[in-house]
């Protein structure tokens, strides 16, 4: 599902259904497709935040919803 | 430390001097360790051709003086950025003879990608893995000796913040600048390496571009990079057709294999070599499961769809009120002072036979205007420290996270708004911090709408205001003018954003730098640094405007000193009929406001002189009411950027823009002061 629909917990990137731009922004940061990263808050129609490794990476809600994920459960904190 | 006198020796014998630069992500204490390298040594001045800020500093070690540049925080060299744009100009022109790159060792991996990049470029490359200590904390133990058997290249622990570390690596630096071994090429898989090396062969033959390395090319070539397309174009001329007609070929084979564009399929290549390093190198103990960190708690609350925007609001409020409630008390005790050396200064120089012009001259006019401004010196040093409290915590990211689905809906991104906070300080910062916006056209609306964030030169203005006709609700009224200001910014990107540009998109993608607790000591010296600026500009500019406006207000001689027949009445007189729907057409109002586009400050620095030697309180209770007031604080918050933020929106979006800001302004400036003036008429009938 889209990562704009998920409200918190860890989830593995699928795909990134993104331009060039897109695609390389999110891999200069550190998100790549299989990689598992933390859904830390959602104020969907707003930005999500995210989490890999330490590293916290706010998302606007139009990127996020490229972004198709697999929900791993747990919880966000 | 090194001693002034070993320097000096240095200069005087034949010396050996290296250049080093500092690359890095932000956030992985790239400053601290820039700082721990060079001491005190150090100083700053902007990049050629732009106003980015440029660090560089000193440190000698074994004889050989080492100069170090601290390159702007990147991510990679894709040139998206005027950061990346500039740290790869002066990786690509300057040639240092070492790059650093600093990492957060708690994220080799996404570190490394820089880091791989630069030793593509064939730079002369040595890691420091910083905040060694909080890594190992996590439980993440990193190979050095096998990662740097891996990379062919040095690898040195620090704790910069901690000078753990920073002895070796200069040691490192130095000794890597001398010696002229190169790192291996690190391999693409075999299916992208053919194509790499088929093009570098050819850009060999060319010859032309000896300098950069060729391998380098070849890949960003390939990349499609817009950059250095156009500059192979620029160089090769006619050959390079030849070589785009090969190039032509490679990345249309490349894509029709892999199905995607070829900047993605380097990206992701780059990132399994980066990948399987970390893999290699990197151990972890505990899984990602059970790591909750104190940020992520706070980012709960902070970045919550629904407490977000409060808090951020809230924040902003006890800022506003601390600002005020202890810069208000401390601005009173600098204010009677001032009097009483006013008073002290005219008698003694009664005493000593000065003529009354001399009098007037240094106690109305110098005392006046020049200390009616000082007397705010304390509500901007607690201004500014509040800013730099919020931007060390790590809170000012999340205020433009929690702010982007506003501003989303006006066209921009979260990332938009942090130099809108930064405006509060002051706009000539706050529109330089633009360059880190990706799309221009996001950059072009934050710079033009930047001037209605109230920056602490406008501060004077209300305080002085507010405390003459508001003294119960001070903070409050100083509030919502600051408020009207954003509101009418968000207003004023939207209508640019709707006018101006297509409706394109702006995503957000930000870092959220983790949170800490401010430190002081740095807080305390930016704001120290700031209010320097100030005091710099109250000892200049402002005196000038002021001497200006006092010869203006004390002759013709026949005139009595600021009165209407002055060459300062006259302007006055001519200007303040335009004010007088408004509230405020006399010409006293005209003539500060004149003079307040040197520096918003003589706005209150002009009321000083004009009505020199009274309590300023007072005299504007009997010329002004407090709706007219409030309509002059708005004006004043709107009309026209100073001199100093004309300036920096030319040089970062150019005259055409430029002029764009000069007309709107002062327009919607008049419209709301005569809106608010005329409407609270009525309601106040």
């Amino acid at each position: 599902m889209p990562l704009s629909f998920v409200k918190a917990g860890f989830v593995r990137v699928v795909a990134i259904n993104g331009g060039r731009g897109l695609r390389e922004k999110l891999y200069r940061m550190g998100i790549i497709e299989g990689d598992v990263v933390r859904v830390i808050s959602n104020a969907f129609p707003g930005p999500i935040l995210l989490q890999k490794g330490g590293i916290r990476i706010g998302i606007g809600a139009g990127m996020a919803s490229k972004i198709i994920v697999q929900t791993l459960g747990g919880d966000g904190i | 430390m090194m001693k002034a006198a070993s320097l000096k020796n240095n200069v005087t014998s034949s010396k050996k001097t290296a250049v080093v630069a500092l690359a890095g992500n932000p956030n992985v204490g790239k400053t601290s360790v820039f700082n721990a390298l060079t001491g005190s040594r150090q100083h700053t001045g902007n990049w050629p051709g732009v106003t980015v800020e440029k660090k560089e500093g000193i440190f000698t070690m074994e004889g050989i003086e080492v100069k170090v540049v601290d390159l702007p925080g990147i991510y990679g060299l894709s040139a998206y950025s005027l950061d990346e744009r500039i740290a790869r100009d002066f990786l690509m022109h300057e040639k240092p003879d070492v790059v650093v790159v600093v990492i957060d060792s708690s994220n080799l991996e996404r570190n490394l990608y820089l880091a791989l990049e630069l030793l593509e470029m064939n730079q002369n490359v040595v890691i420091d893995l910083n905040m060694i200590d909080l890594a190992e904390k996590q439980g993440i133990i990193i190979d050095t000796e096998l990662l740097s058997k891996l990379l062919n290249i040095p690898v040195v622990k620090t704790v910069a913040v901690k000078n753990e570390g920073i002895e070796k690596l200069k040691k490192v630096i130095v000794e890597a600048a001398a010696s002229s071994k190169k790192a291996t090429d690190i391999k693409y898989p075999s299916d992208i390496e053919k194509h790499v090396q088929a093009l570098k062969e050819r850009i060999e033959e060319l010859h032309h571009l000896s300098d950069v390395s060729a391998r380098w090319l070849a890949i960003k070539l390939i990349e499609q990079d817009a950059h250095v397309l156009s500059l192979m174009k620029a160089k090769l001329e006619e050959s390079f057709s030849e070589l785009n007609t090969f190039l032509m070929d490679i990345v249309s084979n490349l894509e029709k294999e892999k199905c995607d564009e070829t900047s993605v399929i380097i990206t992701q290549a780059r990132y399994s070599i980066v990948h399987s390093i970390a893999k290699r190198t990197v151990k972890k103990k505990r899984t990602f499961q059970d790591k909750i960190s104190l940020t992520d708690k706070l980012d709960k609350i902070f970045t919550n769809r629904a407490f977000g925007i409060p808090i951020f609001l809230l924040m902003m409020w006890v800022t506003f009120q601390i600002t005020f409630s202890i810069g208000g008390a401390l601005a009173d005790l600098i204010d009677t002072s001032f009097a009483a050396l006013s008073e002290y200064i005219s008698s003694l120089l009664e005493k000593l036979g000065a003529s009354g012009l001399l009098i007037s001259f240094i106690s109305d006019g110098i005392i006046g205007g020049v200390g009616s401004v000082l007397v705010f010196l304390p509500n901007i040093f607690l201004l500014f420290l509040a800013i730099a409290i919020l931007e060390d915590s790590g809170y000012m990211a999340r205020a433009a996270f929690v702010m982007d689905r506003l501003m989303s809906s006006i066209g921009l991104s979260g990332k938009s708004f942090i130099p809108m906070i930064l405006g509060f300080g002051c706009n000539v910062p706050a529109i330089m911090a633009t360059r880190t916006i990706e799309p221009e056209k996001d950059r072009v609306i934050t710079v033009l709408v930047n001037p209605l964030i109230s920056c602490s030169a406008r501060l004077p203005i209300y305080t002085l205001f507010a405390t003459a006709f508001f003294p119960k609700n001070q903070g409050l009224v100083i509030f919502s003018i600051y408020l009207i200001g954003i509101v009418l910014a968000i207003v004023m990107a939207k209508l640019f954003s709707v006018l101006l540009f297509k409706r394109e998109v702006s995503p957000l993608i930000m870092e959220l730098p983790p949170y800490r607790l401010p430190s002081m000591r740095n807080a305390l010296s930016e704001a120290t640094r700031r209010s320097l600026i100030f005091l710099r500009k109250a000892g200049t500019l402002i005196f000038t405007a002021v001497i200006l406006l006092w010869v203006l207000a004390s002759f013709p001689s026949s005139a009595s000193y600021a009165s209407e027949e002055s060459f300062a009445g006259m302007l006055g007189k001519l200007i303040a009929p335009i004010f007088k729907p408004a509230g405020f057409g006399f010409w006293q109002a005209g003539v500060a406001l004149l003079f307040g586009t040197m520096a918003k400050e003589v706005v209150v620095g002009t009321f000083g002189a004009l009505y020199g030697g009274e309590s300023l309180t007072q005299v504007l209770k009997n010329v002004f009411t407090p709706l007219s007031a409030y309509s002059f604080m708005i004006f004043s918050l709107i009309y026209l950027p100073c001199i100093a933020t004309i300036a920096a929106i030319k040089r970062e979006i150019g005259w055409k823009w430029t002029l764009v800001a000069l007309a709107y302004l002062p327009f919607l400036a008049w419209l709301s002061a005569t809106l608010i003036y005329q409407i609270g008429s009525l309601i106040i009938k």
